[in-house]
């Protein structure tokens, strides 16, 4: 009995770590598997001879050994205590973001792929044709003006809007079309705080036998919601586009500001479906076109468009 | 455009507050940009489409108003009939050279007239508008222009000489405009000239040399429609833009121009005393109407909301259309100053917009859903996700760049691609390389972090053509990574291969090339090039500002895609693998690739996989230490079947001139 004592309280007296001090307690202490137990259940077994004292033994083991645990396990509570200051910061760990319009763009794209939206990367230099003239603006069209172009050579161009895969990809598909076209595009403006000279767009095109403005309103509306929050209000008045028609454009309720503009959209015009190489008579369709850039500026509150572009940690870490 | 409201009341009564008001006419079509309230008037300002040449007026504009709140438009009275010149007359020739440069027009002389001042009202409602008061003869003109939209020009009869001809400028060919300066014409813009001289760079501004003046008492009064694309394109090459040529350079009412005169001449003997002294010509005093068929179902078909025949009709008429249903089909009357209006989708329009778009139900398409695979941009997302997690920070760079950027990541600008009509400097050459943005982001940032590593994922652009006869542009994936080494670039890499599910891909030692020196590779997947990674240059670190060492890769999206396996889970050995370290001396001949080749051809199907876990110098002699681990897929490997793949691995590295740094097996 003296030698088993004499094990534990050295044992106890090496251990440094209360893992390693509760394991050696149940070896020693433990209820039904510990040494002392073991013990105890073995003195009925005994000639009765040898039962004297045994109790006494065990039960005076039993105390010294508690009070070294406990003293032990005090003690490494101790240690453990003095080395950790919980209010001092953590190892830094560094973690990589995307980029706020990435998010925006993931967040659209989710958006309409509930409503059975796909998506597609198209060409950045496009020519005159896809840009402008199959989307019913001629040479010299006044509504160019708006979207004043960089141009590479008399053909080749720097797209104005991704409306310019419209009719590239119903030239490659048939109805029923629903598709997103995320990308970048160019305008010919001068940088500031509301205009990059490149900018993010992301266009959406559906084509169907019947296809409808109040499914667009619909639709616009569904994406608002999810995107600003359930509350969210749209209102949409009359536009002008040449490759929609009807045209409208479409405002979000922001408490803080009033109603701001986020969108432009309308029924594909019939010259653009035939220029895709569909019957107008048969199909309709509806598009859309929407600038990450200024939904990320209003999501986030950022007020000048550069911020996106200038790639300052200070800001990308934020996100 | 501006207007003051008080001005639009003369047409229209408007019991509505100005917000209100401007809120309605948005809702409609018409932007109002700004109120301003000048002297107790509510000043709009307007954005006008391109397509609506009518509503650059204030009859309009007052149109609109009256169609939204269902009112009663009223419009001044032109002369009941032609009236007979009222004093001795005057004539004048006017010969057009070419009817396509100006199809229409009203001509006619008015003399007797006082020039001088404008009266009060007249001046402050052009003022309010933001034209200039000049004198009551050109303000009349201007005013005229603002209330119908149809611009004209009043030419002092004296300073005419003999006939006045319109024709197309030759190139090169100048006059001195009202404004006084001299201009020179490109090829095609529309010229009136008389018998000696220019006297009109028409649409856009009148000459000096006839212009109207205090001692002026007769004037030609010329009130044309010229070709629209004439006028644009002068005004480009000019660029000039006037009032005048805003609205001629649109589809102007074929039919405006008689009004316009006569509007005109009225204000000209009420405000100046002038009296028409000649007929009053008139050429393509054109169609007032056109007609227009379409499907009464169609309306709904598109609109997707049912309207009742009577609905139709009330909102057309309030658009001064004429409506009546033949059958199925509905005939439209459309008027000659909506030349916008030319398909049936365009009435489609106007009863959609009229109505109201906040009106209709909103609903969700409820067609067939195309089933199609995601497309290669979800393999960017996953890609874009990958290196966030890897700790990388994405970043979006300008694709349109400087020459002088370009030039310092080390790529000569002729090669890449330019825009012809740069604007500014900065935004001039399409980014050969990703390099470009992410250098300039690393400077942007050295300042703030001592260390950091980026990433970017956009298109670059070469002058060679690609297969859609597009210049070629690629998306590429590229990453720098700033003050750290070329092993932590190529494990980053490393991580995304694994991620993707990308297995054999080889580093080739790279000469130095535009991007990279020293230590620099080559990536290929098979035999397919996928990439470079390495040492950013010291002169273009220098040129960029950027003061630490940075590494950096750039590889193609597409042939990342194409050699990514989908995920299939692979059996973890069921048999415990076993575990080798090995010291080597590697002489300098021998590469680790040589190593790695040595072990797994000498461990064959019992290889399980091989890590570097040391790479140091001991006495000038490459020292690395690998972790080999080998298995069967069968069993637990006994001590004899250890021994002797050990004894077949060391082998090969010794045939390979590596030494490995322990006693042989005896």
């Amino acid at each position: 009995m003296e030698k088993i004592t004499e094990e534990a309280l050295k044992e106890i007296s090496e251990v440094k770590n209360q893992i390693d001090l509760e394991r050696a307690r149940l070896r020693y202490l433990g209820r039904k598997s510990g040494v002392l137990a073991k013990i105890t259940s073995e003195i009925p077994k005994l000639p009765p001879s040898q039962r004297l004292g045994i109790g006494t033994k065990v039960r005076k083991a039993r105390t010294q050994m508690e009070t070294a645990f406990e003293s032990a396990t005090k003690a490494a509570k101790k240690v453990s205590a003095e080395v950790i200051d919980v209010t001092a910061p953590g190892i830094k760990i560094e973690a990589g973001s995307l980029h706020p319009l990435t998010k925006v763009v993931e967040e659209i794209k989710e958006i309409f792929h509930y409503l059975g939206f796909t998506w597609v990367d198209g060409p950045e230099v496009d020519t005159d044709l896809y840009n402008f003239q199959k989307l019913n603006m001629p040479p010299a069209h006044p509504a160019r003006d708006v979207q004043q172009t960089y141009y590479l050579d008399k053909e080749l161009l720097l797209r104005t809007h991704t409306s310019s895969m419209q009719v590239r990809y119903m030239e490659t598909h048939k109805p029923p079309i629903r598709v997103l076209f995320p990308g970048r595009c160019y305008r010919r403006d001068m940088p500031d705080s509301t205009h990059l000279p490149s900018f993010y767009q992301v266009e959406g095109l559906l084509v169907d036998a019947q296809a409808t403005m109040t499914d667009l309103l619909g639709s616009l509306e569904f994406f608002a919601k999810q995107f600003f929050g359930e509350s969210t209000k749209i209102r949409v008045y009359g536009h002008h586009f040449p490759y929609t028609e009807p045209s409208i454009e479409v405002e979000v309720y922001y408490p803080r500001s009033g109603w701001l503009e986020i969108l432009g959209a309308g029924m594909v015009h019939p010259a653009v479906l035939r220029n895709g190489h569909i019957n107008p008579n048969r199909y309709r369709g509806w598009a859309f076109g929407m600038g990450p850039d200024r939904l990320a500026m209003l999501k986030y509150g950022i007020g000048d468009i550069r911020i996106l572009y200038n790639n300052d940690l200070r800001f990308l870490n934020q996100f | 455009m501006k207007l003051p409201l008080s001005w639009l009341k003369d047409y229209v009564e408007v019991k509505e507050s100005p917000q209100k008001l401007a809120d309605s006419l948005l809702l409609t079509g018409t932007k109002v940009d700004s109120i301003e309230t000048i002297d107790e008037d509510s000043v709009f300002e307007f954005e006008v489409t391109p397509n609506r040449a009518d509503c650059l007026s204030a009859i309009g504009i007052a149109r609109e108003i009256a169609a939204i709140y269902k009112r009663q438009l009223i419009i001044p009275a032109a002369f009941s009939e032609t009236p007979k010149p009222q004093s001795q007359g005057k004539e004048v020739v006017f010969q057009v050279a070419d009817r396509k440069l100006c199809p229409a027009y009203s001509i006619g002389v008015i003399d007797s007239v006082k020039v001088g001042p404008s009266p009060d009202w007249l001046a402050h409602r052009l003022e309010k508008s933001g034209i200039r008061s000049i004198n009551n003869i050109v303000d009349i003109t201007n005013y005229v222009m603002l209330e119908t939209g149809q611009p004209m020009h009043a030419f002092d009869f004296t300073k005419i000489t003999g006939r006045m001809n319109l024709r197309a400028a030759g190139a090169g060919e100048k006059i001195i405009t009202l404004d006084g300066i001299e201009r020179s014409m490109p090829q095609g813009a529309v010229v009136i000239e008389d018998a000696e001289k220019l006297i009109d760079l028409a649409g856009l501004m009148g000459g000096e040399s006839s212009e109207i003046d205090q001692n002026t008492t007769t004037v030609v009064l010329h009130v044309p429609i010229y070709d629209p694309l004439a006028i644009r394109r002068t005004s480009q090459v000019l660029g000039l833009r006037t009032e005048a040529s805003n609205r001629f350079e649109k589809q102007l009412d074929p039919s405006g121009h008689r009004y316009g005169f006569e509007r005109a001449a009225f204000l000209l003997s009420t405000i100046a005393q002038g009296s028409l002294a000649s007929e009053i010509k008139s050429v393509g005093y054109g169609r007032l109407e056109r007609e227009i068929k379409l499907p009464a179902s169609s309306i709904g078909e598109t609109l997707g909301i049912q309207l009742s025949e009577g609905q139709i009709k009330e909102i057309l008429a309030s658009l001064e259309f004429a409506t009546s249903l033949q059958g199925r089909q509905l005939k439209v009357i459309v008027p000659s100053f909506r030349t916008d209006v030319r398909k049936p989708i365009d009435i489609i329009e106007e009863i959609g917009r009229i109505y109201g778009y906040n009106k209709f139900p909103r609903t969700l398409p409820a067609g067939e859903i195309p089933s199609k695979d995601l497309p290669s941009e979800d393999f960017e997302r996953e890609i874009r996700g990958f290196f966030g997690l890897l700790g990388l920070q994405e970043i979006y760079s300008s694709s349109l760049t400087s020459g002088e950027i370009i030039e310092s990541a080390g790529y000569a600008s002729e090669d890449c691609l330019r825009v012809a009509n740069r604007l500014v400097v900065d935004y001039e050459f399409l980014r050969p390389t990703l390099m470009v943005g992410l250098l300039a982001a690393a400077k942007t940032n050295q300042e703030n972090f001592n260390q950091f590593s980026l990433f970017e994922l956009g298109k670059v652009f070469e002058k060679k053509e690609a297969a859609d006869k597009l210049p070629s542009q690629p998306n590429k994936i590229a990453a720098l990574f700033f003050n750290s080494n070329f092993a932590k670039s190529r494990g980053a890499l490393e991580a995304v291969f694994r991620k993707l599910n990308i297995a054999g891909a080889k580093f080739t030692l790279s000469e130095e090339s535009t991007l990279f020196t020293q230590p620099a590779a080559n990536i290929y997947l098979g035999d397919v090039f996928l990439g470079k990674i390495g040492k950013i240059k010291p002169e273009t670190s220098a040129k960029f500002d950027i003061n630490l060492p940075a590494f950096g890769f750039e590889l193609d999206c597409e042939t990342l895609r194409s050699h990514s396996a989908p995920t299939y889970y692979q059996p973890i050995p069921k048999f415990p693998t076993v575990k080798e370290n090995i010291s080597l001396f590697l002489p300098e001949e021998v590469a680790f690739a040589d190593v790695a080749g040595a072990v797994e051809k000498a461990a064959g199907k019992n290889y399980y996989s091989l890590q570097l876990l040391e790479d140091t110098q001991i006495e000038r002699r490459r020292s690395i230490l690998i972790g080999v681990e080998y298995y069967d897929p069968s069993h637990t490997l006994n001590k004899e079947k250890t021994g002797f793949i050990r004894g077949k691995i060391l082998k090969e590295l010794r045939a390979i001139g590596a030494q490995p740094r322990i006693a042989p097996e005896p």
